[in-house]
């Protein structure tokens, strides 16, 4: 799971590796300072340790850029779509193609949409944790939202045009 | 926001969720090997001594290995020597001796008794070889008869001579015995040992004395200096990786290590310290100096938005769809059409087109080290342990970049002045072989761990994580 973790805010398995062995050796020399207060603690502990590595390597590296993409609108995808693309997004991708996804997202994208998704971080707190404004959290949180789902989408479709062609 | 973007929105965060928040990864063993190797020193005293052994046995066999080889060694050397010296003992127990000088008597006793002692080699050799009470001690090479005459053989007819002395327990100081015995029966033995002349004629009689001598010295603290030159290899210091890696993982680091160092010795313990330069030379393969990892950046150029796609090596650059592209033009990709048309697959081929491409970097390290540990000595030969912890200084970085095409010509050169600390921990085993009573050569593998470097995990490292290599030279004891 931690693993995981560290694969969903970084963009490659190779720094996802690192992270992941720089926040076992953080785990372990600060093993001392966990209060265990209730049952799913240490797991929560641990996961904070490898989210704070992972935003801490991507800061470190000067790469965590908030770009702008003026491609990307509102609405990207009809409405008429709506339902019909939801409903079989379940059954159709999966998770190590979400991972792909997310991953594939510019840093800042990514690292906004898995506090706010993944971890359910207010605006305020990333803002904070980032050091960015919280409309900037806003604006790269719809933008990431766009992406995933345009790149979802195009999965989709090619599924569909080789069930097709079978 | 309309409510259905809203929906939509909260829809793609719960997908997310849903898929990600089960997804298991499981991290390979080789994850968790590197975590337990770097944690090894933190966990002796977090999780015990056994934690440290899982991790760095080897480098325990490697100490037994080397502890009991060169123990085997130094018995074997001291039979033969035992063989040889017995056979020099003859040809001296031959002579008949006069009287001992008093000036022999004061340094050559112990316990002193001048109204009752009485040399060894006063008696007739032969004689007290034979009725000798106390047998010659192999492990010291005494091999002059060391005489203990108890009282009730004192008056024997055998060791009857005009002013005998009697004695009960002596020990005679050997080099001056021998010195002594060399003046008065013209056997043209030295005074003193000179330094390497004639070495091997006077060396297996004389040479075990000196450490005894040395160590009669050790009630006061023990002086010695050491000059040693040294060379190793290091761990690479890149932590560069790329998707080729293991392709292009022709690092290599060397280093050479000229060291002076002062020891004060307490009976069997010692501490040293010193100076010493560390040269370390790195070599890596131009792609990991060049590899980029995935990074995509906007910028605002030529009044428009431009997305920045970078991927592996910063060789090629194109631009598509808005997009500039920078990618790797060192990986060439070859794809098997027949594959593709008849199975629908791809078999893909890559190999580097930059054969020669290298980055060469010198690194001098100015290192103080400060160590402990224990002297074991065997005859004419010490075995030393010792361990402790090293500060260093990075003086200054240079380096040349090969690009492959002109392999000849450095294509740029750096040269970096900015100042880094660093920590280590060393361990050193040193072997001493006497050929003087005040001068040894000696040979010295030797382990640095890295413990701490500023600026640590950037491109600033200026050394590996481990090193270890051996060293050469000679010591002088004041």
């Amino acid at each position: 799971m931690l693993l995981g973790v560290c694969n969903r805010y970084l963009p490659s398995y190779a720094d996802a590796e690192d992270v992941f062995q720089e926040a076992f050796i953080k785990i372990f020399k600060n093993i001392q300072s966990f209060r265990n207060q209730s049952e799913f603690s240490l797991q929560k502990w641990m996961k904070r340790i490898m989210i704070n590595a992972s935003i801490n390597y991507l800061r470190d590296r000067k790469k965590e850029r908030f770009t702008y993409d003026p491609d990307l609108t509102l609405e990207f995808i009809s409405d008429e779509q709506d339902s019909a693309f939801f409903d079989e997004l379940y059954e159709m991708i999966s998770a190590e193609e979400i991972l792909k996804i997310v991953q594939a997202l510019p840093n800042g994208y990514r690292m906004v949409f898995n506090l706010y998704a993944m971890e359910s971080c207010s605006h305020d707190d990333i803002a904070e944790m980032l050091g960015i404004s919280v409309n900037t959290s806003k604006t790269q949180l719809f933008k990431a939202r766009k992406k995933i789902i345009a790149a979802i989408q195009h999965k989709l479709e090619a599924q569909m045009v080789v069930r097709k062609i079978v | 926001m309309s409510m259905k973007n809203e929906n939509k929105n909260h829809m793609i965060d719960q997908v997310s969720r849903d898929k990600l928040n089960d997804l298991h990864m499981e991290a390979p063993d080789l994850y968790f090997k590197k975590i337990r190797k770097r944690v090894a020193w933190y966990s002796v005293f977090v999780l015990g001594v056994s934690s440290f052994i899982r991790s760095y046995w080897f480098v325990g066999i490697a100490t037994l290995v080397v502890l009991f080889g060169g123990r085997y060694f130094l018995l074997h050397n001291a039979l033969s020597e035992t063989v040889f010296a017995e056979n020099r003992t003859t040809e001296y127990t031959n002579c008949v001796l006069p009287q001992p000088s008093n000036s022999v008597d004061e340094k050559s006793i112990s316990n002193q008794n001048n109204a009752n002692n009485k040399f060894a080699y006063n008696i007739p050799a032969k004689n007290s070889y034979d009725k000798n009470v106390s047998e010659p001690d192999n492990s010291k090479n005494q091999f002059v008869e060391i005489v203990n005459v108890p009282k009730d053989i004192e008056n024997d007819s055998d060791i009857g001579q005009p002013n005998k002395t009697k004695v009960n327990i002596v020990s005679v100081n050997q080099i001056l015995a021998l010195d002594e015995i060399g003046a008065k029966a013209d056997l043209s033995g030295p005074k003193r040992i000179p330094l390497i002349s004639s070495f091997l004629d006077q060396n297996y009689l004389v040479m075990p004395v000196v450490l005894d001598e040395l160590n009669d010295e050790r009630g006061k603290p023990l002086f010695s200096a050491a000059l040693s030159l040294g060379g190793g290899f290091s761990s690479p210091i890149s932590d560069y990786e790329s998707e080729y890696d293991l392709s292009r993982s022709n690092s290599i680091s060397a280093l050479m290590i000229p060291e002076i160092s002062m020891r004060i010795e307490f009976k069997k313990f010692f501490i040293s310290s010193g100076l010493r330069f560390l040269n370390i030379y790195d070599r890596y393969h131009e792609g990991e100096l060049l590899y980029n990892e995935h990074l995509t950046e906007s910028y605002d150029l030529l009044q428009q938005f431009w997305t920045v796609d970078t991927s592996s090596y910063w060789h090629y650059t194109y631009v598509s769809d808005s997009v500039i592209h920078v990618s790797d033009s060192v990986w060439v990709t070859e794809y098997d059409s027949t594959l593709i048309q008849q199975f629908d697959t791809s078999l893909v081929n890559a190999y580097d087109t930059l054969h020669g491409a290298k980055w060469s970097r010198t690194s001098t390290v100015f290192e103080i080290p400060i160590m402990i540990g224990h002297k074991f000595t065997f005859g004419n030969q010490a075995l030393s342990l010792s361990g402790g912890f090293g500060t260093s200084l990075l003086l200054n970085t240079k380096g040349k970049f090969y690009n492959g095409l002109y392999a000849t010509e450095p294509y740029t050169e750096i040269s970096n002045e900015s100042k880094s600390l660093g920590f280590t921990l060393l361990l050193n085993m040193e072997y001493e072989y006497f050929i003087h009573e005040r001068m040894s050569i000696q040979i010295q593998p030797w382990f640095r761990k890295k413990i701490y470097e500023t600026g640590s995990g950037s491109e600033n490292d200026f050394q590996g994580d481990f090193s270890a290599g051996i060293s050469g030279g000679f010591r002088i004891y004041f």
